[in-house]
């Protein structure tokens, strides 16, 4: 079992921390943001500046999955003093939401620049087994469900054809003055994203929503990673 | 998990079939199945068992108290007792080494999720541990043209010929009906299960199986529940054989609770939808789609892209096949000078000859003209595809004519009639043409939509080719 996994459900969770996600996206070669969790206003505002300005910060906790509802993510944070406050603020939004919440950090994460945004996510299909997902973020998945779908292990062949399916195929490769995405580093992913659930049967949902990617690369914004009841049934047995 | 694709043939060429729970009484599923296994024309051993009928015959075959008794091998049973008695009979079926078992009986897991599936596992257990297939249960049974055997009463029994088209049906209704339209629209069927609950024989080893039999050119699916659905994948990829199927959707119930975005976004039918692109299976929305899908299919012919030669005699019908061709995506284009010239030598000057070609009505007083107009179309270099559109009198002429050209043709030729009810011509007409492979259709709508499936399967067996 993958050792961020086991840990995951050692403390007792089916759902990864931003960070695990994160840390287990990297270890199949798929590209994050630089991040650091940090415990106090001090070292946020030492990791900030190891990270460089402007930085977002995102609580982390079991017990928060909504985080910007819940008042927890402030981006575009700039300098040492805000990042003080904005940890603070975090902190005390977080008790608010839940007073009984179990709070692990503070994500320090930088600030990606705008690029287009896509959506790469996986799922275990009920009849098909490891499925991956591939749309545009943002309204096209959220209102369009522009999404297309292949069986994992996937081929680079099928992610190509994969990406070229979705309806809004054109705003990848630039659209009114946007510059064009880079497919190469999209297919990339996709490919990481399809090892990494068929390597991984205690991984029941992955959403990797938004990936931004730009000219040149891409990065994955937010991750989201699920793990099986299952798996919790049967370590409890 | 089949062990062995050899017992699957067994079970489409018996030589022997025993049926348990034959009866001599006529109002009971045990005469019927005999009656309707003997009107097909099965012409191999029937062994009938049932211990209230030792000694007597029905139809000439005698009645034996247990399989145990059959002095012969016993290559395909048919189980139509009760539930409770099922197990039992499949263990004495074992013990007789029959290479394969239907079971006709209901009352498994469609009705009780608990008693029902473990029942169920058992006869999976069963049939892994000796290697039989076990089809069913719930189900109707075989057909299989080759051998002269049919077990669904509801068939059409007058036997006709084997056709190019099997069918692996998740339901025993639609599989009579589908093999009746067969047997209307003149492309038959060659071989056809309803595999019932599949508790241990599933769709999957079917396919396997017809994807390896040489009789079988076309794979027609009805599908509620593919299990084992990475073997599926796997085989499917595996063949250029033409996958057609039509999958009706699950409900919620299998579903995990969405919490993600992706889960809330894929719906059995959006990943089917995906999994049909992925591993190239053309996809029936409809019954009488997955019909007439499959007939376009069965002909060899395969076009080499999407350009439309349309000919027609009444001009209406010919702006439907436009429309749809315009929706699908093939083209319509003009024709060559060469073409319109040679046109313009046998078309009245009344007529359109630009594409659709429309020959009016004066054209049916002298066939030739007919023929003529095909033949000049099709070898325009301009057109990759014909439709032809015929007028609802003189059917039978132009069905040999059009049979006999598409010999000479290789380009995929559909005709579509203007008809809506089988008269005798009509009948005839559909023959001729079934005879040769020749697609067609009641109307224009669902002859082009023939003609795009056509290009599809071209662009499958393309991509396949490459891997």
């Amino acid at each position: 079992m993958n050792p961020i996994i086991r840990q995951v459900l050692c403390e007792g969770r089916l759902v990864l921390f931003e960070s695990e996600a994160k840390d287990l996206c990297a270890q199949y070669n798929i590209p994050v943001p630089n991040y650091r969790v940090a415990l106090t206003p001090e070292e946020a505002i030492k990791t900030a500046r190891e990270i460089g300005y402007p930085i977002a910060m995102k609580i982390l906790s079991k017990d928060i999955i909504h985080k910007s509802d819940a008042g927890c993510v402030v981006l575009g944070v700039s300098n040492d003093e805000d990042v003080e406050k904005a940890f603070r603020l975090i902190v005390n939004n977080a008790v608010k939401f839940n007073p009984n919440a179990e709070i692990k950090g503070v994500l320090i994460e930088e600030m990606l620049p705008k690029g287009i945004e896509v959506a790469i996510g996986a799922i275990r299909d009920a009849e098909f087994g490891p499925t991956i997902m591939f749309g545009l973020g943002g309204v096209f998945i959220e209102v369009m469900r522009d999404v297309t779908f292949r069986v994992a292990p996937i081929t680079r062949s099928e992610a190509e054809e994969m990406i070229k399916d979705i309806k809004g195929y054109k705003i990848l490769e630039g659209y009114r003055g946007q510059e064009p995405a880079d497919i190469e580093s999209i297919l990339k992913m996709i490919l990481g994203v399809s090892r990494l659930i068929v390597e991984n049967d205690e991984i029941s949902q992955l959403d990797l929503n938004p990936v931004i990617v730009w000219k040149k690369g891409g990065k994955v914004a937010d991750a989201k990673i699920m793990l099986s009841q299952k798996i919790r049934k049967s370590l409890t047995t | 998990m089949i062990k062995c694709v050899e017992f699957l043939r067994t079970l489409f060429y018996p030589r022997t079939i025993a049926v348990i729970g034959a009866h001599i009484d006529p109002t009971r599923l045990g005469f019927t199945i005999v009656d309707t296994v003997i009107k097909f024309g099965y012409d191999g051993r029937i062994y009938l068992i049932n211990p209230k009928y030792v000694g007597k015959n029905l139809f000439g075959h005698k009645f034996y108290a247990s399989i145990s008794d059959v002095p012969d091998e016993v290559d395909a049973a048919i189980i139509l007792i009760g539930a409770k008695k099922v197990l039992e009979a499949l263990d004495e079926c074992v013990k007789k080494n029959v290479k394969s078992a239907i079971i006709f009986t209901s009352g498994f897991s469609e009705v009780s999720e608990e008693y029902g599936r473990a029942v169920e596992e058992e006869i999976k257990r069963i049939s892994d541990k000796s290697g039989m297939v076990i089809v069913g249960p719930n189900c109707l049974g075989i057909f299989s043209a080759p051998a002269r055997i049919c077990t669904f009463p509801e068939a059409e029994l007058k036997y006709e010929k084997a056709g190019k088209i099997s069918a692996i049906f998740q339901s025993g209704s639609l599989l009579a009906s589908f093999q009746i339209l067969s047997s209307f629209r003149g492309f038959y069927l060659n071989k056809g299960v309803s595999t019932g609950n599949e508790a241990a024989t599933t769709l999957t080893d079917f396919l396997e199986y017809f994807i390896e039999d040489p009789e079988t050119h076309v794979i027609a699916m009805y599908i509620e529940q593919v299990r084992e659905g990475r073997r599926f994948i796997d085989l499917c990829k595996s063949t250029k054989k033409p996958l057609v199927a039509l999958k009706v959707g699950r409900s919620e119930a299998g579903k995990l609770a969405a919490k993600s975005h992706t889960a809330a976004l894929a719906g059995s039918i959006e990943v089917w939808n995906s999994v049909c692109k992925q591993v190239g299976i053309i996809q029936a929305k409809t019954f009488f789609q997955l019909y007439d899908y499959a007939m376009a299919l069965a002909s060899p012919k395969r076009p080499r892209g999407n350009r439309v030669g349309i000919i027609t005699s009444p001009g209406g019908p010919s702006v439907i096949a436009a429309d749809i061709c315009g929706e699908l995506g093939l083209s319509i284009p003009r024709l060559s000078r060469e073409s319109v010239e040679n046109l313009s030598k046998v078309l009245p000057p009344f007529a359109s000859l630009a594409n659709p070609v429309d020959m009016t009505a004066s054209a049916l007083e002298d066939l030739d003209v007919y023929r003529s107009v095909i033949d000049i179309v099709a070898s325009d270099s301009n057109v990759d595809m014909i439709l032809a559109i015929a007028p609802l009198t003189r059917q039978l002429k132009i069905a040999e004519i059009i049979a006999e050209l598409s010999e000479e043709i290789s380009k995929p030729i559909v005709v579509s009639w203007t008809s809506v009810a089988y008269s005798e011509e009509l009948r005839k007409a559909i023959k001729v043409l079934g005879e040769k492979m020749v697609p067609n259709y009641f109307m224009p709508e669902r002859a082009v939509e023939a003609l795009s499936v056509m290009l599809s399967q071209s662009l499958i067996e393309q991509k396949k080719s490459l891997r």
